[in-house]
């Protein structure tokens, strides 16, 4: 953990990545430590400082892996120290966290994210990289154009359906929102995404049903 | 820390009168000491200590003003930085050919009011060069091996001389207390025959070194050093009064009442088995503190360079408090009151326990599988080096491993 | 241009095979964004096949779903997007289509050369499925052109379909629907186009005057007939020529037909109509031998007393005789019918069609009388088939020309066509022997279940409107391959101005609707000139040949 960290302005934490927008910069806001083929844990350089449900993020090493936030909790390092309830009357989030500063440092959060995709020698693939990204590699959001190329063909969407990690069928519908931003026409990106959907899903409407409607 | 053996007994009296006397009894022995802080004669005991003076051991404290006195706390000021060090260690001789121990130190600054912030690290130190694990006086040749007290001491000349680093690293002009756990006593090391050349290593040229090395760097600012003892078992003020106000007989070697066990034989005004925070706790109100006591004992005396050991009493709201300084802090009464408002704010804080304290224990404890990935570790890098580090016990557990 | 077309396939593409057979049809899924409510039977479509393409008709279109539970539990259509979602994929539509032709390697172009050939396999799985395009009609029925005349549009489309004149003509074909569905409308074009195409010359017997000079749509608005519209090719013929000057045309010739030309035959032909006995219409036989040609002038003239006396000497039944010398009787009422036998209405009839003159046969008021009607077509057509024969007979022994082939049009064909009398007339001989003396018939009707089967299957191309009755779309469909699907089309023909049409004429069965005729737009089309243009056409004629007029 990065002691020094400066935690001066603790409420721009809070919104230290812009939800929903895809940036238009790539900074890191994070750093893998988990990984595996299919599945990637990311805790946050600051607290709270993570992106949105169905953001679509790439890890940057020998070769670039996409993958989607499934998941973001925050909670305490250490598994044995339980956070206590703090309010006293009046307090907001933010007296509590300036009343007792060590709270930010012992709380981080993560972020679980479903490998989607991957770059390598400049091509992208829309399937798993064979190789696991590394631990501590760096994580950012994807700029709005990577979002648009890697959305042009939905095929790896049945990984996000069948995905265990979170609640998938709101994880497919945020991405897919907040994706269909970055087409010139939207409405029509999630009639086909949808569409998509509905042939992963054939068999199981109560399902479609409840995912489309996320979408819509 | 080591056992702090002399409180370890007084806290086994203290059980027994729980267990022993009825409720009643230990009431009505509170109330007396209550009453006998509040009759309590300064100019007597003075006269009393000073006549004792010759005596081997004095273990009354050295009480300037009356130990009625209350103070109440002031307000912290608008912004402040509060640092503490904890420490804890690893002894892994038991089962490794090769001898080593660690000491992890946890640290945590905490900053309050306009720019609130904490930095909670530790520092984990192995010792397992040959030099490390002993002590030695270069001029005879004589060795202690660093163990048992030793490395207690040790760990808390670390746990001290980690906050001497962070102050150095001080720049800003922001009022701040430093902060360990337990006493500035170094008590562990009296009484089990240790070596000068040992007490002068660990507690001159460590210990105070570190200790004056704070005092250099808060020299013009608005400072405090400090170490809080939680449930302390002290009783040296109830000592104090005894020796005004008991009817027995003072024995001579130690300004003992004769009458320790007072069930067989019970004495209207006995104040025995009565601990300092049980007066305390009736006397102060929440958040104030007593007046300044000074630590009685050889080893402040003999070893701790001139700096003597300070004390009072503090109501944190749930609890009283011991808190130690430095005479250096107590005698600058701005220093002192620094750190008594701290103190309770971080107790507030803390629900009941410093905020600051809390942390640096959490970031220097050593849990159990860490303890063991240790070993692991420490067999892997020797193995690794040729040497067969097989021990008995690991030997063992590889023939156990068997399903 | 190029990109032009593309966008254009993009946006026709129906959906694609996923199954079926060449007997049952292939199964089309519906691209999602094609609604099964945009798509009708009898809806031409290509397919993209790996090695060539197909050229279908839809014969069925249905929904279906991925997930039979989709019915109990339909998804939630409220939401739009849903429903936009749902439908084509977890729901979707799909079509039958009967690949029909192939039409070669699409890509190389030369190999279409050959033209369509019948499809004798299915397309691959998944091979892409389009709208027809214009292209592909023009190139699979024809252009328009001298042999290719346009007699309609295919359903939903706007492209003209041609039918092959040239094979048309080659053998008797049929036009069917029940009354009011457009027969005589498609009679009259078809006319017009075997005479624009001039492979053959008509003769219509023109039973309610409707094709010659001028018909009525239904709406009682008139239409012009074919005198009006090709003056100097067309010649009319007329049995009532008071009626037809009423009508205010001058009919090329008033037809009359003498005693002497009427046959026993003829006489077999009425039985039905007239109400005789078969003993009744066999004694006209026996009268010719006794009374000679003039047989029946001189039998109608008998008293009833001398019947008696005849009945005895050609020894028939009295009574029977008697009957038909009454029945016979009420020929003398129709005015057309004279003793002379110098008549030479067949003399002339030849020499026009011999010119290559159309020629239509007005019935005037006699058109309401079904045995006038008969006996002048009987009577004509075996004098024609009779000349016809001895042209072609001696055109193969001296070596001249052939007789200009000739279609025969009647309408209410059964009625020279039923099952029991067809292999005695001159029309069932006629619609038998193919064109094997160079003439044809043309045959209209609302109930083709009374002609002879042998004759329906004879039939080059039938063209047929909806029909009334079981029987008469069996009989209209018996023989012809795939008549099931086609069945189900011609159930769902509209009722009036759209058309079956298979055969000779046409590379496989299509749905067309007719052609509009009626409008000054349609007769302008079809090649006619009002009198302004016709002005002008003269005088650029005249130009042409003696230079611009200077004066
Ligand atoms: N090709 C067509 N163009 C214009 N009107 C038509 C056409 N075909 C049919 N109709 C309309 O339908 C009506 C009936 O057609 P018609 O040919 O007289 O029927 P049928 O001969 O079968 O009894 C016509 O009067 C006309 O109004
Ligand atoms: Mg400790």
């Amino acid at each position: 953990m990065d002691a020094s960290a400066d935690n001066g302005n603790r409420s721009s934490d809070l919104v230290g990545v812009s939800k929903g927008n895809y940036a238009s910069t790539i900074s890191p806001f994070g750093e893998i430590v988990e990984a595996s083929t299919t599945y990637l844990l990311a805790q946050c350089h600051r607290l709270y400082a993570a992106p949105s449900l169905g953001d679509l993020v790439r890890t940057e090493e020998d070769s670039t892996a996409f993958s989607v936030v499934a998941d973001v909790s925050t909670k305490s390092i250490d598994p044995s120290r339980r956070p206590l309830a703090m309010s006293q009357g009046e307090d907001t989030v933010d007296d509590i966290y300036n009343r007792h500063p060590q709270i930010s440092r012992l709380l981080s959060t993560e972020i679980s994210l479903i490998v989607v995709a991957h770059k390598a020698d400049g091509k992208l693939f829309r399937y798993l990289s064979p190789v696991p990204t590394k631990i501590h590699a760096q994580v950012s959001i994807c700029q709005f154009e990577e979002v648009r190329e890697l959305t042009m063909s939905l095929e790896f969407l049945s990984v996000l359906i069948t995905s265990s990690v979170g609640s998938p069928d709101d994880v497919v519908a945020a991405f897919l929102r907040t994706a269909s931003v970055s087409h010139p026409d939207p409405k029509k990106f999630l009639v086909d995404a949808g569409k998509h959907i509905a042939a992963i899903l054939a068999g199981d409407v109560h399902r479609l049903n409840a995912l489309l409607r996320r979408i819509s | 820390m080591s056992l702090d053996l002399n409180s370890t007994a007084a806290q086994i009296e203290s059980m027994v009168v729980d267990l022993q006397a009825r409720q009643g009894e230990r009431v009505r022995r509170v109330e007396s000491a209550f009453i006998a802080l509040n009759e309590f004669q300064l100019d007597r005991y003075l006269d009393i200590s000073n006549e004792s003076q010759g005596g081997r051991y004095r273990i009354v404290p050295e009480i300037l003003e009356h130990p009625s006195s209350v103070y109440k706390p002031d307000l912290p000021p608008g912004n402040f930085r509060v640092v503490s060090s904890d420490g804890s260690h690893i002894e892994v001789d038991r089962h490794l050919a090769v001898r080593c121990f660690l000491i992890n130190v946890g640290v945590s600054a905490l900053t309050y009011g306009d720019y609130p912030n904490a930095t909670l690290y530790s520092v984990p130190r192995l010792y397992a060069a040959q030099e490390d694990l002993v002590i030695s006086e270069i001029a005879t040749g004589r060795q202690q091996s660093i163990e048992g007290a030793v490395l207690g001491a040790k760990r808390a000349v670390a746990e001290v001389s980690i906050l001497a680093e962070e102050a150095s690293g001080l720049d800003s002009n922001t009022p701040s207390i430093y902060l360990v756990d337990g006493s500035l006593v170094m008590m562990g090391l009296v009484g089990h025959g240790y070596h000068d050349f040992v007490l002068r290593e660990l507690i001159e040229d460590g210990f105070i070194k570190s200790m004056n090395h704070i005092r250099d760097f808060s020299e013009n600012r608005s400072f405090g050093l400090a170490s809080y003892i939680s449930m302390p078992a002290h009783s040296d003020v109830v000592n104090a009064l005894n020796v005004t106000g008991c009817v027995y007989p003072i024995k001579d070697s130690n300004l003992r009442c004769d009458n320790s066990s007072f069930s067989t034989n019970p004495c209207e005004k006995c104040i025995s088995g009565v601990l300092d925070r049980d007066i305390f706790w009736k006397l102060l109100k929440p958040g104030e503190r007593s007046s300044v006591f000074g630590v009685n004992s050889p080893v402040v005396e003999n070893h701790y360079l001139g700096t003597g050991i300070t004390f009072f009493y503090v109501n944190v709201g749930t609890e009283i408090g011991r808190v130690e300084m430095p005479s250096w802090v107590s005698d600058n009464r701005s220093s002192l009151d620094l750190v008594h408002s701290l103190i309770v704010d971080q107790c507030e804080r803390g629900r009941g326990y410093p905020v600051a304290l809390m942390e640096a224990h959490e970031q220097a404890v050593v849990g159990v599988s860490d303890r063991r990935n240790f070993v692991q570790l420490v067999e892997q890098v020797l193995h690794k080096k040729g040497s067969d580090v097989y021990t008995s016990e690991k030997a063992r557990s590889k023939r156990l491993r068997w399903l | 241009m190029e990109t032009d077309k593309k966008c254009e396939d993009v946006s026709n593409v129906l959906g694609m095979v996923l199954a079926g057979s060449l007997t049952e049809g292939v199964r089309i899924k519906l691209a999602s964004n094609v609604s099964t409510e945009q798509i009708k039977v009898g809806t031409f479509v290509s397919i993209r096949g790996e090695l060539m393409r197909f050229f279908g008709v839809v014969t069925d279109v249905s929904l279906d779903s991925m997930d039979s539970s989709l019915t109990s539990i339909p998804p939630d259509v409220t939401n739009p997007f849903i429903h936009e979602v749902v439908s084509g994929t977890t729901v979707y539509g799909t079509l039958t289509v009967e690949p029909m032709l192939t039409l070669g390697d699409d890509k190389d172009p030369t190999s279409s050369l050959e033209g369509p050939l019948p499809a004798k396999t299915v397309p691959a799985h998944f091979a892409e499925v389009s709208i027809a395009s214009e292209t592909d009609i023009e190139f699979i029925f024809g252009k328009e052109d001298e042999s290719h005349f346009y007699i309609g549009t295919p359903l939903d489309m706007e492209t003209k379909l041609c039918l092959d004149v040239k094979e048309l003509v080659k053998r008797s074909n049929g036009v069917f629907g029940k009354s009011g569905t457009g027969k005589t409308f498609l009679t009259r074009l078809l006319l017009i186009g075997i005479l624009q195409n001039s492979a053959a010359v008509n003769l219509v017997f023109d039973m309610h005057s409707e094709y010659g000079w001028k018909g009525s749509s239904e709406d009682n608005k008139e239409v012009k007939g074919l005198k009006q519209l090709f003056s100097s090719k067309v010649a009319v013929f007329s049995l009532d020529e008071e009626s037809s000057r009423r009508r205010g045309l001058t009919p090329d010739y008033v037809a009359k037909i003498g005693y002497g030309e009427i046959e026993p035959e003829d006489i077999q032909l009425l039985r039905e109509t007239m109400g005789l006995s078969e003993v009744a219409a066999e004694s006209s036989y026996n009268l010719r031998q006794r009374l000679g040609p003039q047989w029946l002038r001189d039998f109608l003239n008998l008293k009833s007393e001398q019947l008696l006396e005849l009945a005895q000497e050609i020894s028939v039944n009295e009574r029977a005789l008697s009957t038909l010398h009454n029945r016979l009787s009420r020929l003398k009422r129709f005015d057309f019918i004279n003793e002379s036998d110098k008549n030479d209405s067949v003399k002339q009839l030849l020499h026009y069609l011999e010119r290559g003159m159309h020629v239509v046969l007005e019935f005037g008021r006699y058109g309401n009388s079904l045995a006038a009607y008969i006996l002048v077509a009987n009577i004509l057509t075996r004098r024609i088939h009779d000349r016809y024969v001895y042209l072609k007979d001696r055109s193969s022994v001296d070596g001249i020309g052939e007789p200009r082939p000739v279609v025969i049009t009647i309408e209410e064909a059964h009625k020279f066509l039923t099952p029991g009398i067809a292999g005695q007339t001159i029309f069932g001989s006629i619609a038998r022997e193919m064109r094997k003396y160079n003439v044809t018939l043309l045959v209209v009707d609302q109930r083709p279940s009374g002609i002879d089967e042998e004759v329906m299957s004879q039939l080059g191309t039938k063209i047929t409107c909806l029909l009334d009755s079981e029987r008469d779309v069996n009989s209209v469909l018996s023989g012809v391959s795939g008549s099931r699907k086609l069945r189900s089309v011609l159930s769902r023909l509209e009722s009036k101005q759209q058309a079956l049409a298979f055969g000779d004429a046409l590379p496989m069965p299509v749905v067309i609707r007719t052609r509009e005729y009626g409008s000054s737009e349609s007769y302008r089309e079809l090649g006619w000139k009002d009198d302004r243009e016709l002005a002008q056409q003269v005088k650029s004629d005249v130009e042409d040949l003696f230079g611009p007029d200077t004066s």
